[in-house]
């Protein structure tokens, strides 16, 4: 990181100073800015290269399109909202989703069926078998959600979101077997057609 | 598109918040364009934009009633668009690890076009795919700082980062394309 060697108040480092090129090849910094970048880029020739490599690819992004929606957009898309909205008061998945109200209704729900399931196991499942048991339960469990989220991918991803807030797809097929990958491409096939 | 100043916006939510509707269909008007700019510099196409300005406002819809007047409604749309936009890119990562992008890449391919007559439309198609190499946070910092001019102030609000932050990563995500760019150039 190169520092101008008169410091004054308001020098820059180069990291720093790169920060601001954006905005002073736009000539959008305040007087105060503009004259402690200048200081800088007098005495940085890094920063000077970064400068006018950045005006080159301003001028090549001007290509980049702005997309107007249409004149009619708004009044298609109020109707598609309205149209929502009222089939999702009707009725909605998501009434079936545990409400965050019942959440510790269901946990407790969920802890004694556990229990029970533990005391009815056989002795060799509960000391030697529960492990991979549980495992099972939790794979088939992430990939019937998997399979939800693909399904739902047009419009209705919001339940299974709200089922899984930090779901990350990466994360889930890094940790998906060779069988659950094949099962999920099938379905991919069968959904995309 | 009418033009609604910060006050008249506040009514709106206050009118809303009280059971009349029609104020939401004014809030809607006031800010889709913007949400649909953002979703589509973020994911390239139309139909994609159109469905998460939907889900934006659907959402809305539902949470404006419990809206807390602290943060600007702009700052909470921009947030959920994002957000939105993310989840989108995420479930197109799972299609393409399956090798389906790859056929629908290849059908877009330009090849046996003349080059002179859709030049300007390659350039536009380049810095897309350029832009949507970018990662995902990265590129709504883009889209939202170049093309729809949001201060810093604005998008570390909508992303919840420091003005710094944001600041430092439109500078990352500037050089990238440059790099992309760049090479697209030598090719």
């Amino acid at each position: 990181m190169n520092r101008p060697n008169n410091m004054k108040a308001h020098s820059l480092f180069c990291q720093e100073a790169q920060g601001f090129l954006p905005e002073y090849a736009g000539k959008e910094l305040d007087p105060a800015q503009r004259s402690a970048l200048e200081s800088h880029l007098g005495e940085c020739a890094d920063c000077r290269k970064e400068l006018e490599s950045l005006s080159g690819l301003f001028s090549l992004l001007e290509a980049r399109s702005r997309p107007e929606p249409g004149e009619s957009f708004h009044r298609k898309m109020r109707s598609r909202v309205h149209g929502k909205i009222e089939a999702r008061r009707r009725w909605t998945l998501k009434d079936l989703a545990p409400k965050p109200a019942f959440s510790p209704v269901f946990a407790a729900a969920a802890m004694l069926l556990f229990l029970l399931l533990w005391w009815t196991l056989p002795d060799a499942q509960r000391d030697g078998e529960i492990q991979p048991f549980l495992a099972q339960l939790e794979r088939e469990a992430t990939s019937s959600l998997m399979d939800l989220s693909l399904e739902l991918a047009d419009g209705e991803s919001e339940i299974v979101d709200d089922l899984l807030p930090s779901t990350d797809s990466d994360d889930l097929i890094a940790n998906l077997s060779e069988s659950e990958l094949d099962r999920l491409a099938e379905r991919l096939e069968e959904i995309m057609g | 598109m009418s033009r609604i100043d910060d006050m008249h916006e506040k009514e709106l939510i206050q009118r809303f918040q009280g059971g009349e509707s029609w104020a939401f269909d004014r809030l809607m008007e006031k800010h889709q364009e913007r949400v649909y700019r953002i979703a589509f510099g973020m994911l390239g196409d139309r139909d994609s934009a159109a469905d998460i300005v939907q889900e934006v406002f659907i959402r809305a819809f539902r949470s404006l009633k419990k809206f807390r007047r602290d943060s600007s409604l702009s700052t909470w749309l921009h947030r959920i668009t994002v957000n939105l936009s993310i989840g989108e890119i995420r479930k197109r990562k799972v299609r393409n690890h399956f090798s389906l992008g790859g056929f629908t890449e290849r059908l877009r391919s330009p090849i046996g076009r003349p080059s002179k007559e859709l030049d300007r439309k390659d350039d536009r198609e380049r810095i897309q795919k350029a832009v949507e190499k970018l990662p995902p946070r990265q590129r709504a910092i883009f889209v939202m700082r170049h093309d729809e001019d949001l201060s810093h102030v604005e998008i570390a609000g909508a992303l919840e980062l420091s003005e710094g932050a944001v600041r430092a990563s439109y500078f990352q995500a500037l050089k990238k394309l440059r790099e992309e760019l760049g090479d697209h150039e030598q090719a």
